[in-house]
């Protein structure tokens, strides 16, 4: 068993970790970056789709070549790093973390002064969607059918029902049809996609897939494989309508159903929760309540781009290495509330030690000309308009630090009348 | 005056276009792509072309992938991308590929391969 | 309850006696009258119920075969013949693998315990509610005995951890006797009388109407699936051979014995047959022409919680079901299982079908509401899946465990529903007497091993204990299922087993859990797919996830 120190520990390899790792590395920080698979990169080794790197690099490139990029970087730094390496537990005492790993080399004893988290999401189940039937084979979530396609070259099925009109759904469906398989449609209980409008042009409509809003799966039918679903329309609150059910013959059924934050490692360690993100609350440097924990990328927020995630999660590494090197003082911290047609909004306090900050934050509902009122305490110090606001597309807005007076900022998004 | 509404799908911004079928002007572009891209996409759609190639057993062992992401070096006409799909499935790669080189050309399009493999041991 | 009486309550039916067991033929208008026919035919007393009553417009699906036909087992001879891998089946093989016998067991499916052994909620039952008139009474005492040294034999996991009987109304307390009663009655040890105030103590997510509770602390929990598995491979280790996905198809008899019976992989010339086949054994005990009793199976839906959920009780918690009693079926309740996930449920549902896994929202919704009025803090938020299982019941709603009293070489461990896991080792005990008595002057073996071979479980481990094991074999160390932490040195340890059953995704599941976590295989069924290519050289069109192939196409594969 060997015992290892080190200033920051970053747990996971994707995106957001090489990002992370690299920045707290620039920092003079000594970094361990640990990953459980066997290669670097994380969700971005299956995404083989272009669209990434567009904010970043002007380039648009495919998930495996982003990654390779940071892994190039990562390469030349001095970051240690340990693949096929699963953390079992995180604890803090004193000051210090303790991160136990499991390793196909035996377990590792890592100390070290601050944790960066970069575990990314998991996809939610179609148990947690209320699909019920028969269990046969050829029901895949979007992410497990996209590993099958991309790495390894296997086809879940040919004859493919998409529910969720999520990105992931969204480019599954492209992919399959690309690769042989017919997509007979994607089903959304939405009255409105989930996904980015351009992956509903470029991904349905180059291909004619239809588009079926206001609509879910309810049930399975197949004995030993999927031979076909039950669909049925859904009122506002997404429950089933009795009496619209349709049966579609199929033989696969792929679900893109929505992405939880994967929390599961500092769950007990009672931080304070997010329920509106699924994760934890943060900082604009991702620090939770507990110092020196840091929590970038998906497993803080679901983001819609690669680019948001590379971008936060190397303030989160750096910021990491420092309070690592140095000891901080405590700053003033403000809280952020909102208020009206706002889904989320990260982060959730402020730390006051910079110029400004930028905030993100998602609309609840599909929204034309509205305004995004910033209200520090009572008194009104921001006001923003957007001619349109979708769910799907994350917004920021940068806000100057330096005149916050109160303990608490209001975001309060509505449509103008 | 007939005009046809498209959503630019160039950028996250997602700018949604005004594009008049008579003289090919266009509304509601942020910048001179979703100009092109309206014009474009009205008289000759082009798509990128993303998908994967096969790797050989020896190449899967010393890279522990089954498969290689490739990307068109540039946008092809739309209507090509399934027979274009198809053709690359013949393909198996069994040598060291930098990411950005091209690994395979079909009908004079080039695709990239999107990262680096190596084809030696000890490289 | 007369024959002349029962005919008169069952006009248009054909009603009679026939080797001591009562007939219905005919058809009825509804499932409703089938069920209600059934139960009433049952008040005659007869050796047993045959329903065979067709009803208007409703026909149940044909039973499930195997696409398999070949003869790998043709000409195959055998001491013994068990029809059914479930718990029932693997107990009694292992029974009887401490003999000098030779052994074969068939199942239709494709791999132990693919039914209901694996559809259950793993409860080592008190026995407290059953009837002491009933054969389950006794199998389950003496089962239930049994685990302690059964389960210290097989390296599996058992803990008793004590259960209890919820009394809604405060005068139910003075019910308490009846309990006592019961338990002197069926062997139940330890019954006690739990006040109000000490139960919200103990169990602090009670609901507050509670009046205390009756507890039994011999109540315990197993892996049902995994305890199928170590008995079969057990048995296997000591020499009894499994033959999958192979279907018993008829019987050719000679002065009253099975001679040859025919399977979909050849004949087979076994000394004594046993049907342990479950929601099929009577159609098996019909092939012989001794058909005595007849299954109408009941379904029951089970819901599973996250981990998360577990700190909700560390026993089992159950409302006393008053009005169910009467209907033969057990309330349900919160069970907290031997892998810390929370179950609730089951419930019971008559059905027409025998292989019917579905579920359905109605019922998950019902199984909520029902425990919620005894758990308040039960939420649908931990919800990680539900599945069905089928129960195998005689509407005598009892075990059968005896020798035909037709056939000279038949057994029957039949119409085994709950409390069948418990009872199991005590059936498998008289099951395989039964078999030594019919072959006579079998010697035991001298050099029968009890225990399987240790496959390490790196979850259970101390951080030096997986260190070491590490270090000797790094497999271990390279984790694939993240949820339930296991690692693809387990997962080869299943794969490689010597029992015989197909390498599938559910295999694995039910080996090492890989995929019961809170992502459901979301990212270890890939990898788990790779695994079973690489370690068992199936290709990967041909990897089935349970019954169908799991992703049956390479990319741009023609369509053919």
């Amino acid at each position: 068993m060997i015992e290892l120190n080190f200033d920051v520990v970053v747990i996971g390899g994707g995106p957001s970790g090489l990002a992370s790792a690299i920045e707290a590395d620039k920092e003079c920080a000594k970094v361990l970056l640990v990953d459980r698979e066997k290669l670097l990169g994380g969700i971005l080794k299956q995404c083989i789709h272009d669209g990434f790197g567009l904010t970043r690099y002007k380039k648009q490139m495919s998930g495996p070549s982003y990654a390779e990029l940071d892994i190039l970087a990562l390469k030349e730094s001095k970051v240690e790093v340990m693949s096929n390496a699963f953390v079992l537990k995180l604890s803090k005492n004193n000051d210090l973390f303790t991160t136990t790993i499991q390793t196909d080399k035996g377990m590792a004893i890592v100390k070290s002064k601050s944790v960066v988290v970069a575990t990314g999401c998991r996809e939610r189940t179609k148990a947690q969607v209320c699909i019920h039937g028969n269990r046969p084979s050829g029901i895949f979530n979007a992410g497990t059918a996209q590993n099958l396609v991309n790495l390894q070259g296997v086809m879940p099925g040919k004859n493919i029902v998409i529910l969720g009109s999520g990105d992931i759904g969204l480019i599954m469906a492209r992919r399959l049809t690309l690769e042989g398989a017919k997509v007979l449609g994607v089903y959304e209980a939405k009255a409105t996609p989930s996904g980015l409008e351009r992956n509903i042009h470029q991904c349905l409509e180059d291909f004619n897939i239809p588009l079926h809003l206001s609509c879910t799966v309810t049930k399975v039918i197949g004995d030993e494989r999927v031979e076909a679903v039950e669909v049925a329309k859904v009122d506002e609150r997404m429950t089933p309508i009795s009496g619209t059910e349709k049966i579609i013959p199929c033989d696969t059924l792929v679900l893109s159903v929505g992405l939880i934050p994967e929390i599961e490692l500092i769950k007990p360690l009672n931080l304070k929760l997010n329920r509106r993100t699924q994760s934890v609350e943060v900082d604009q440097y991702g620090e939770t309540s507990l110092k020196n924990l840091f929590i970038a990328g998906n497993a803080q927020m679901v983001f819609d781009l690669v680019d948001y995630v590379s971008e936060k999660s190397k303030i989160a590494g750096a910021k990491a290495a420092k309070v690592a090197l140095k000891e901080t003082e405590d700053v003033r911290a403000v809280t952020v509330e909102s208020q009206g047609d706002i889904l989320f909004a990260s982060p959730n306090r402020i730390t006051l030690d910079s110029k400004s900050v930028k905030l993100f934050f998602r609309s609840a509902k599909d929204m034309k000309d509205s305004t995004l009122t910033i209200s520090d305490g009572s008194k009104v110090i921001r006001e923003i308009k957007y001619s349109s606001l979708l769910p799907p597309k994350m917004e920021s807005v940068v806000l100057a630090l330096n005149q916050i007076e109160s303990d608490k900022i209001t975001l309060s998004l509505s449509e103008d009348k | 005056m007939e005009v046809k509404k498209l959503v630019c799908i160039n950028c996250p911004k997602g700018c949604h276009l005004t594009c008049n079928l008579e003289d090919l002007s266009v509304e509601g572009a942020s910048c001179e792509k979703g100009i092109e891209y309206a014009r474009e996409e009205l008289t000759a759609p082009k798509r990128n072309l993303t998908t994967t190639l096969a790797l050989s057993e020896r190449m899967l062992k010393l890279n522990g992938r089954a498969r290689l992401p490739i990307i068109s070096k540039e946008k092809v006409d739309k209507a090509k991308l399934l027979s274009l799909c198809l053709a690359l499935g013949n393909i198996i790669i069994d040598k060291e590929v930098k990411m950005g080189q091209v690994v395979a050309t079909i009908e004079n399009i080039d695709f990239l391969a999107s990262i680096s493999l190596k084809g030696e041991e000890n490289v | 309850m007369t024959l002349h009486s029962l005919k008169k309550k069952l006009p248009n039916i054909k009603v009679y006696l026939k080797e001591g067991a009562l007939h219905l033929e005919g058809e009825v208008d509804n499932y409703e009258t089938f069920l209600s026919y059934g139960k009433l035919a049952v008040k005659l007393k007869s050796r047993g119920v045959v329903n065979d009553l067709t009803i208007k417009g409703l026909k149940a699906k044909p039973m499930r075969e195997p696409n398999v036909e070949d003869s790998t087992l043709e000409g195959k001879h055998c001491d013994v013949l068990i029809i059914g891998a479930g718990i029932v089946g693997c107990a009694i093989a292992r029974e009887l693998s401490k003999s000098k016998v030779s052994i074969l067991v068939l199942d239709k499916e494709n791999d132990v315990a693919v039914r209901a052994s694996s559809r259950n909620d793993g409860m080592v039952h008190p026995g407290i509610d059953i009837h002491p008139g009933l054969k389950k009474a006794k199998y389950n005492s003496r089962g239930n005995r049994l685990y302690t040294t059964l389960s210290k034999e097989l390296n599996f996991d058992f803990i008793r951890n004590g259960s209890y009987i919820v009394l809604p109304k405060p005068w139910m307390k003075f019910v308490y006797p009846i309990f006592w009663l019961r338990a002197k009655q069926n062997g139940v040890d330890g019954i006690a009388y739990i006040s109000k105030k000490k139960l919200s103590k103990l169990e602090i997510n009670v609901a507050p109407w509670q009046c205390g509770a009756v507890y039994t602390p011999s109540s315990g929990i197993i892996s049902p699936y995994k305890v199928t598995i170590a008995l079969a491979e057990n048995a296997a280790l000591n020499g009894a051979e499994f033959s999958f996905e192979t279907v018993v198809r008829g019987f050719e008899k000679e002065s009253e014995e099975i001679i040859k019976v025919r399977t979909n992989r050849g004949f087979v010339y076994p000394k004594v047959v046993i049907n342990a086949a479950g929601v099929y054994s009577d159609t098996i005990a019909q092939m012989a022409d001794d058909r005595f009793f007849s299954i109408h199976p009941r379904k029951g839906t089970e819901i599973i919680l996250d981990k998360e959920a577990s700190s909700l009780t560390s026993s089992v918690i159950a409302k006393l079901p008053f009005g169910d009693v009467k209907n033969h079926t057990k309330g349900g309740g919160l069970v907290r299982t031997i892998d810390k996930n929370m179950l609730v449920g089951p419930n019971a549902v008559e059905t027409i079908e025998r292989e019917d896994d579905s579920t359905t929202r109605e019922d998950v919704e019902a199984i909520f509401e029902k425990h919620k009025k005894v758990v308040p803090s039960l939420t649908e938020r931990q919800l990680i899946t539900y599945f069905s299982g089928t129960r195998a019941s005689t509407w005598e709603e009892d075990f059968i465990v005896e020798k035909s009293k037709k056939v000279n070489n038949l057994i029957h461990a039949a119409g085994i529903q709950s409390p069948g896991v418990t009872a199991a080792p005590a059936i498998a005990e008289d099951i395989a007497r039964f078999a030594k008595e019919i072959l006579t002057n079998v010697e035991m073996k001298e050099n029968f091993i009890a225990s399987n071979p240790y496959h390490p479980i790196l979850s259970k481990l101390s951080l030096e204990e997986k260190d070491r094991l590490i270090k000797q074999d790094p497999s271990y160390g390279r984790i694939v299922c993240r949820c339930e932490e296991i690692s693809e040195g387990e997962i080869r340890d299943a794969l490689l087993s010597p029992l015989p059953f197909t390498p599938t995704l559910d295999a694995v599941k039910r080996r090492c859990r890989a995929g019961m976590g809170r992502c459901q295989g979301g990212f270890c069924s890939p990898r788990v797919f790779e695994l079973i290519h690489e370690l068992r050289g199936i290709e990967t069109s041909q990897i089935k996830k349970g019954q169908g192939l799991f992703a049956p196409f390479t990319v741009k594969e023609d369509d053919k």
